[in-house]
C-alpha cells in the first residue's frame, strides 16, 4: 500500500507544472479508421497524434488543408468534431529481451495476458535500413533443420530469403521449423557453454491471419519449448489495416535491437501479401492515387524499405544480423503476379512451393527448378558443402528425366541410374513438420547417400531408413556427429568412422 | 490535379484580396468577391469556394483566440492575456471569453491551431497519463 502511495507521490513531485502549448485539430470526417483532420499545422509525417479517451493515430498524409491520420484502436467512440493533438513523437515500440516469450500487438502491447512488457528501450517502427559501410556479406549459416533447404538453398545470417506458393503448402510450417531449430541449437549452444555461441532470437509477425492460426503456431512453438527465444507480433485479420500495416515494421524494430547490439535474430513476416492488401485499402481510403491491381504507387517501397533493414553488421558495427524470411501467398501457382514478382527483386533469393508436390506427398514441396538462394554455399558449414554439392543439380536432372522417361520404355543403364538415385533423394528429402533435423545429422545421412549406401534400399522404404539411421546416428555415433558439429568439418579421419557407423547401421537394417 | 493546385491558388489570390490593411478579413470585401464567384459555372466555383472557405477560417483563426477560463473573474485575466499576447505578436488579438468549470482551475486559450493550456484539468490529465 505505502509503495503505491510513494510512486503516486513520486510521480506528483515530478509532475510539471508549466503551462503547455500543444498543436491541435478537428476531426473533419472518419470513415474506416482512417480520420481527416483539419488543422494540425505543425505535425510531421508518421508522428503519432493522439485523440480523445487515449486513443492513438498516426499521420499519414499531409494535405495543404488537412492531415489524414489512421486510427490505431477502437474507432467507435470517436466523432466528427472531436479534438486530435500532436504528441511529438514518431511512433515507437518497446525492444529488448524482455519481449522474448511475448505475443504483443502492432504498437507492442501484450496481448497474453502475462503483465507488462520489461523494457524501458523502445525503437521507432520506421526507420532508415542500414547503409553500405556497416555492412558485411552473409557468410555465416542460419540452419533451417529441413534437408532439402539446408542442402541445397542454404541461407545465412542477415540474408532475405522469401518462402513464396499458393494456400496450405507449407510455407508457415517451414518458417515455424526454422524457429524451432534456433530454439533448439539456442538451448543446445547454451548448455555447451561455449563462449563464441551466438543465440538467434525470433520475431514472428502474423499480418492479416486467422486469430484461431496465431493461436495454433503459438501452441506449437509453447508445445516444442521455442516460445523462450520468440516473439510473436500480432495482426490478426480482424485487426484493422493501420495494425496489418504496422505490425511488420514493429517486429523489424525488435529484431534491429537485437542486430544492433550484436546479436543475431530471425523475422518471419507471415505473410506479406496481406500486408500489401492492408496497405491498398489504406490508401485507398486516404484517396491516394492507384496503380496496378489498385495498389498504390509505392507498394513496392512499402517492401523494399521493410527487407532491407534486414542485414549483417560488420564487426565494426557489433557484427550482429536480422535475417528475414518474408512469405508470399500466390494464386494458382503465379509467380509473375504484381506483389510476388515486387518480393522477389527484393530478396537474396527464394523458397518456391509447389501445391502438386504437396498433393503428391512430397512435403516440404520445395520445388528444385525455382528456388535459389543468391547467398549459395557461402552460407554452409564446409562438411555439408562437401556431401551436399552436388544434390540440386542430381535432384533437378532427375525432373527433368523423369518427365522425359514417361515416352521412353527402354532406358540406358546411367539414365536408370540417375532416376534411381533422384527418386531416392526426393523420398530422403520428406520430412515431417516440427520435426527440423540437426545439420550434423543432415550431413552424416547426405553422405551415406551420396556414398550409395541407400541404392540397395527400396524407394518405398527410404524415409524409414532415413528415420532408422537418424535413431543409430544418435545413440551409436553421436561423437561423430558431435565432432562435425564442433569443427564443422568432415575430416577424412571422421569419414573413415562414419563409414563404419553407416555400415554398421546398414548391418542391422539387413 | 493541376486544376486543384490553380483553385488553391486562385482561393490564395482571392484572400489577399480581402484582407483589410490591418490584415483582417473584411466582411465587404468577401461579399463582393463571392458575388463574383456567383457568376462563374457552379462546377468551377464550388473547389474555389472551398478553399477560399478554408483560408479564411484559417486566417480569422490567427486573430481570434477562443479562452476557456475556470473563474468567475475572466475579464482581469482576459485583458492580461490580450495585453501579453499584442506585446509578443506584435498585433492585437480578439478574445473570445467562455467559461469552463470543466478546468477546475486554471485557463486553456486557442490562437490558431496552437493551444496553451494552465489549468488542473490538464496536470490531472498528465498525471493520469504518467501513472498508466
Amino acid at each position: 500500500m505505502s509503495s503505491i502511495t510513494d510512486l503516486i507521490r513520486k510521480e506528483i513531485e515530478n509532475l510539471s507544472t508549466d503551462a503547455t502549448r500543444t498543436n491541435v485539430g478537428t476531426i473533419v470526417t472518419l470513415a474506416d479508421g482512417v480520420a481527416k483532420v483539419e488543422g494540425l499545422s505543425n505535425v510531421m509525417y508518421n508522428e503519432m497524434v493522439e485523440f480523445p479517451n487515449n486513443i492513438l493515430g498516426i499521420a499519414l498524409n499531409l494535405e495543404e488543408d488537412s492531415v489524414g491520420c489512421v486510427i490505431l484502436g477502437d474507432t467507435s467512440s470517436l466523432k466528427e468534431g472531436d479534438e486530435a493533438k500532436t504528441t511529438g513523437k514518431l511512433l515507437s515500440v518497446p525492444v529488448g529481451k524482455g519481449l522474448l516469450g511475448r505475443v504483443v500487438d502492432a504498437v507492442g502491447r501484450p496481448i497474453d495476458e502475462k503483465g507488462p512488457i520489461d523494457s524501458d528501450i523502445t525503437y521507432p517502427v520506421e526507420r532508415i535500413a542500414p547503409g553500405i559501410i556497416p555492412r558485411k556479406s552473409v557468410s555465416q549459416p542460419l540452419q533451417t533443420g529441413i534437408m532439402a533447404v539446408d542442402s541445397m538453398i542454404p541461407i545465412g545470417r542477415g540474408q532475405r530469403e522469401l518462402i513464396i506458393g499458393d494456400r496450405s503448402t507449407g510455407k508457415t510450417t517451414i518458417a515455424i521449423d526454422t524457429i524451432i531449430n534456433q530454439a533448439k541449437i539456442n538451448k543446445q549452444g547454451i548448455e555447451s557453454k561455449d563462449e563464441s555461441f551466438r543465440p538467434v532470437y525470433c520475431i514472428y509477425v502474423a499480418v492479416g491471419q486467422k486469430n484461431s492460426n496465431i493461436a495454433r503456431t503459438m501452441k506449437v512453438l509453447e508445445e516444442t519449448g521455442a516460445m523462450d527465444y520468440v516473439t510473436i507480433v500480432s495482426a490478426p485479420a480482424a485487426d484493422n489495416p493501420a495494425n496489418q500495416y504496422l505490425a511488420p515494421y514493429a517486429g523489424c524494430a525488435m529484431g534491429e535491437w537485437f542486430m544492433e547490439n550484436g546479436m543475431d535474430a530471425l523475422i518471419v513476416y507471415d505473410d506479406l501479401s496481406k500486408h500489401a492488401v492492408a496497405y491498398r485499402q489504406i490508401s485507398l481510403i486516404l484517396k491516394r492515387p492507384s496503380g496496378r491491381e489498385a495498389y498504390p504507387g509505392d507498394v513496392f517501397f512499402l517492401h523494399s524499405r521493410l527487407l532491407e533493414r534486414s542485414a549483417r553488421l560488420n564487426e565494426d558495427n557489433g557484427n550482429g544480423s536480422l535475417t528475414a524470411l518474408p512469405i508470399i501467398e500466390t494464386q494458382m501457382g503465379d509467380v509473375s503476379g504484381y506483389i510476388p514478382t515486387n518480393v522477389i527483386s527484393i530478396t537474396d533469393g527464394q523458397i518456391f512451393l509447389e501445391t502438386d508436390l504437396f498433393n503428391k506427398g512430397i512435403r516440404p514441396a520445395v520445388s528444385v527448378g525455382l528456388s535459389v538462394s543468391r547467398v549459395g554455399s557461402a552460407a554452409q558449414i564446409k562438411a555439408y558443402k562437401k556431401v551436399a554439392g552436388k544434390v540440386k543439380l542430381e535432384l533437378a536432372q532427375f525432373r527433368e528425366l523423369a518427365a522425359f522417361s514417361q515416352f521412353e520404355s527402354d532406358l540406358d543403364a546411367a539414365t536408370k541410374a540417375r532416376l534411381e538415385r533422384g527418386a531416392r533423394i526426393v523420398e530422403m528429402f520428406k520430412q515431417s513438420a516440427y520435426n527440423p533435423i540437426p545439420v550434423e545429422v543432415q550431413t552424416a545421412i547426405m553422405w551415406a547417400v551420396q556414398n550409395n549406401f541407400f541404392d540397395s534400399i527400396e524407394v518405398s522404404k527410404i524415409s524409414e531408413s532415413v528415420d532408422s539411421l537418424k535413431e543409430y546416428l544418435a545413440s551409436q555415433a553421436s561423437e561423430i556427429c558431435q565432432e562435425i558439429y564442433s569443427t564443422g568439418k568432415l575430416e577424412e579421419e571422421n569419414e573413415e568412422k562414419l563409414k563404419a557407423a553407416v555400415k554398421d547401421w546398414k548391418r542391422t537394417l539387413a | 490535379m493541376p486544376n486543384l493546385n490553380k483553385n488553391y491558388k486562385l482561393a490564395k489570390d482571392l484572400l489577399v484580396a480581402s484582407l483589410n490593411s490591418e490584415g483582417r478579413v473584411e466582411k465587404a470585401k468577401v461579399e463582393s468577391i463571392l458575388n463574383e464567384l456567383k457568376k462563374l459555372p457552379r462546377t468551377k466555383s464550388l473547389q474555389i469556394l472551398h478553399n477560399f472557405y478554408f483560408l479564411v477560417r484559417q486566417k480569422i483563426k490567427t486573430y481570434e483566440a477562443n479562452l476557456d477560463i475556470a473563474s468567475s473573474n475572466s475579464e482581469v485575466i482576459s485583458n492580461t492575456l490580450n495585453q501579453n499576447l499584442r506585446a509578443s505578436s506584435g498585433n492585437p488579438i480578439d478574445i473570445i471569453s467562455s467559461r469552463k468549470d470543466s478546468l477546475i482551475s486554471g485557463f486553456r486559450l486557442r490562437i490558431g491551431d496552437d493551444v496553451y493550456e494552465d489549468s488542473i484539468q490538464n496536470r490531472l490529465n498528465r498525471l493520469k497519463k504518467s501513472l498508466s
